[in-house]
């Protein structure tokens, strides 16, 4: 057992921390803050080319890719201090779309996109679910038909977040409607632009929207196809495992744990009740536990292993944690805590968010990036090794 | 950073399975358990044969000077075979002693097996809410400790006492004071010991400050290694449970095939590992700075309730099984429902932890 956090990451932390004390302006966080923390506007897009341009896209990229060539630790600690002050990251291109595209995209798709992606002026959505595939996302249905030197997309997609904004969509779709339905899909890279793609937005609780969208004869060249044909479902569910490493849960708990204590203490004198005390010391512990786990998954990838049961574990726990937390992080500050932003008399935490917000956020990722149950049938299989 | 054993870990964990699996098996726990067999002299002589009885204190005041996490190791393997050995008390008497000049005789009596010292930790004292505590006035030593483990027989007790009214910390030698036994959930070789004799017989380490540190350091490793092994408890039922639900027919198939079953195993499984790393961790962190004791707080704050959630999952998945004395996972449940009291139960940890947050007033 080592479990010595290197010091260098430390250091790291606090570098990036007083940089971004430097470039983060009023008008970004109040962009944030107004949107419902799901912008992809002016103030947001500025702030990602600095960061891009500053290197801290490809921290844990190969050099050849323009890339830090640091370890995943280092992309860990980028995600955990961003996150912390809730600033946005455009996740999925980061940490799915050009991970992939380095292990298995052709050459020229490396040239295309990865230099693009590393400056913030591309954004990818991802579109994998459909209205009958969600927790068996191997059921999708949207067709991709060879025709020539091209393919032919018809179908439709549901919770197709970011694609009102995003400039490319990492589809997921059929190619072999013969195979068995693992070994028939593939991955094409669409232009948002392209012909017969038509976006819908699909209202969410926490604000903002989603999208339906569907594809109506909406064609790609050849050199769209990711990898190679059919194989998408594994290229999917390799790059899930290392996606839930660079996307920790903790940082949002110790948010939420250190703008309570910091509510508490401002209030003086009057002791917190019983209640208080109890449930905040379980909160402490738990938030504990989800570090360690935290720091025990990412050094795994970070050892050249690939965490299958780990990270189901460290996703139930802390989503179920998150959404306990933030239901008694509002019985903990009371009424002020329901005010809406924008409204006299609310609450914030330090980031600015509030806390009636994360609730109606809360439930996402309960299902999302797999639903809990699922990562509870794969620790009994992966981790316990019980046959279905 | 590696969250794993290191190949020194895994001999030892190697070497401590091997033995308590053939020292301890289910039959002489049931058997212990029953009264009709106990945990003898000549077994503390093979633990001291073995070098486990002062693993951690240093090698020049007698120890074994191995590393913390070495030492935690076979505390881990104590928990997961559930054998009801004086491990923990043993090494925290040893590091306590190996602390204080002229103590280092007693280090070297521990490890060779020649003297028994416990320790009457400790948190459950603070304050001298059990029993009133010991008192050391002018030239007798008056008072009770509740529940010392291993009281019916250790020949030394480390415990806090008053001193002409000053707090402070002593090696208590325990002739002539009456052991009452204190038989419990889980053990029945605790006792709670009644003194009236000479103030001689409290050899004190440590006064004012000096004694409150020690006191604080008695508590933090006694916590710590009962997580640690609670963590080898918990992993010993999983395993047992996985075993049992892959091999128990219903409806025409194993019930590990219902989904409601697995699960409650990957349940489990989330409490085993999450007590295990953050156990180790606060270890770690402690074995590095031992002011820092805040996560050994926090890891029993959790392995309090992962034990509450395992006994119901467990005994739950067991069916009637589970409860039968000649099986044993009642062995363990009783046991680490006994620790998750034991070493600092809920209420202080929700002290410990809120404390240095400045959040809220303490209850002490």
């Amino acid at each position: 057992m080592d479990f010595a956090y290197p010091a260098e990451l430390d250091e790291f932390r606090r570098d990036f921390s007083a940089y971004l004390d430097g470039i983060v302006t009023p008008e970004l966080i109040d962009e944030i803050v107004r949107s419902g923390f799901e912008t992809r506007g002016p103030a947001t897009v500025a702030f990602w080319r600095r960061l891009g341009i500053d290197g801290y896209f490809g921290l844990g990229w190969p050099a050849e890719y323009g890339g830090g060539g640091k370890s995943v630790l280092y992309l860990h600690a980028f995600n955990y201090v961003m996150a912390y002050r809730r600033l946005p990251v455009p996740v999925v291109t980061l940490n799915t779309v050009a991970p992939t595209l380095m292990w298995i995209g052709s050459e020229e798709q490396k040239r295309e996109y990865l230099p693009k992606i590393l400056r913030a002026e591309i954004e990818f959505s991802i579109g994998y679910t459909e209205p009958e595939a969600g927790t068996d996302l191997a059921s999708l249905q949207t067709r991709a038909v060879r025709d020539g030197d091209w393919y032919i997309i018809n179908g439709q997609k549901i919770f197709t977040t970011g694609a009102h904004q995003a400039d490319y969509l990492w589809l997921a779709v059929r190619t072999d409607p013969e195979a068995p339905k693992h070994r028939g899909i593939s991955i094409l890279i669409v232009p948002l632009d392209a012909k017969g793609i038509e976006v819908r937005p699909l209202g969410i609780m926490h604000g903002g929207h989603t999208n339906i969208t569907y594809y109506d004869n909406v064609r790609v060249p050849v050199s769209a196809l990711v990898g190679e044909e059919n194989r998408g479902w594994y290229y999917m569910t390799t790059q899930l495992d290392f996606e839930r490493v660079a996307i920790s849960p903790v940082p949002h708990l110790e948010r939420l744990f250190d703008s309570l204590c910091a509510a508490l203490r401002s209030e003086g004198a009057s002791p917190p009740d019983e209640w208080t005390r109890v449930t905040l010391a379980q909160m402490a512990a738990d938030i504990n536990v989800l570090k360690v786990m935290d720091l025990k998954t990412a050094s795994m990838v970070a050892n050249g292993q690939v965490p299958v049961y780990e990270a189901s574990l460290l996703k139930v726990l802390s989503n179920e944690a998150r959404a306990r937390m933030i239901a008694e992080a509002l019985q903990i500050v009371g009424e002020r805590a329901l005010v809406r932003a924008g409204c006299a008399g609310g609450f914030t935490d330090v980031a600015g968010d509030t806390f009636e917000r994360q609730l109606r956020e809360s439930p996402i990722t309960l299902f999302g990036g797999g639903s809990n149950d699922i990562q509870r049938d794969i620790m009994a299989g992966h981790g316990l090794g019980l046959a279905r | 950073m590696l969250f794993a054993d290191s190949e020194e870990q895994a001999l030892i964990r190697q070497t401590a399975r091997a033995y308590f699996a053939d020292k301890y098996p289910a039959e002489r726990l049931y058997a212990i358990e029953r009264g009709d067999s106990a945990v003898a002299a000549s077994d503390v002589r093979e633990l001291a044969d073995l070098g486990w009885l002062a693993l951690f204190a240093p090698a020049d005041a007698g120890g074994g000077g191995i590393a913390m996490l070495d030492a935690a190791v076979v505390i881990d393997e104590c928990g997961y075979a559930a054998a009801p050995v004086p491990l923990a008390a043993s090494n925290v008497a040893a590091d306590l002693l190996s602390r204080r000049p002229g103590f280092a005789g007693d280090v070297t009596k521990i490890a060779s097996g020649t003297t028994f010292v416990s320790v009457a930790s400790g948190t459950r004292l603070r304050g001298g809410a059990a029993g009133g505590g010991l008192v050391a006035d002018g030239r007798r030593l008056r008072g009770e400790l509740r529940q010392v483990p291993f009281g019916n027989r250790a020949a030394v007790v480390l415990a806090p006492l008053r001193v002409d009214g000053d707090r402070a910390f002593a090696a208590v030698a325990l002739d002539g004071c009456a052991r009452d036994e204190a038989r419990t959930l889980d053990r029945r070789d605790f006792a709670h010991l009644r003194f009236d004799g000479d103030a001689s017989l409290a050899r004190v380490m440590a006064t004012g400050a000096e004694a409150e540190a020690m006191h604080e350091r008695c508590d933090a490793l006694f916590t710590a290694f009962a997580v640690v092994e609670t963590a080898g408890m918990l992993q010993r039922v999983l395993e047992m449970t996985v075993e049992y639900i892959s091999q128990r027919v219903q409806f025409g198939q194993p019930i590990a095939k219902f989904q409601a079953a697995r699960h409650r195993a990957a349940e489990l499984l989330m409490q085993a590992e999450t007590v295990r790393w953050t156990a180790y961790h606060a270890l770690w962190r402690f074995q590095e700075d031992d002011r820092d004791t805040r996560e050994i707080w926090l890891a029993k704050h959790w392995a309090i309730r992962a034990v509450e959630r395992t006994f119901q999952v467990s005994h739950l998945l067991h069916g009637g099984v589970g409860v039968g004395t000649d099986y044993p996972l009642h062995l363990y449940t009783q046991a680490m429902s006994a620790l998750a009291v034991r070493a600092g139960g809920m209420g202080e940890m929700v002290d410990r932890t809120l404390e240095p947050l400045g959040v809220a007033a303490a209850r002490r």
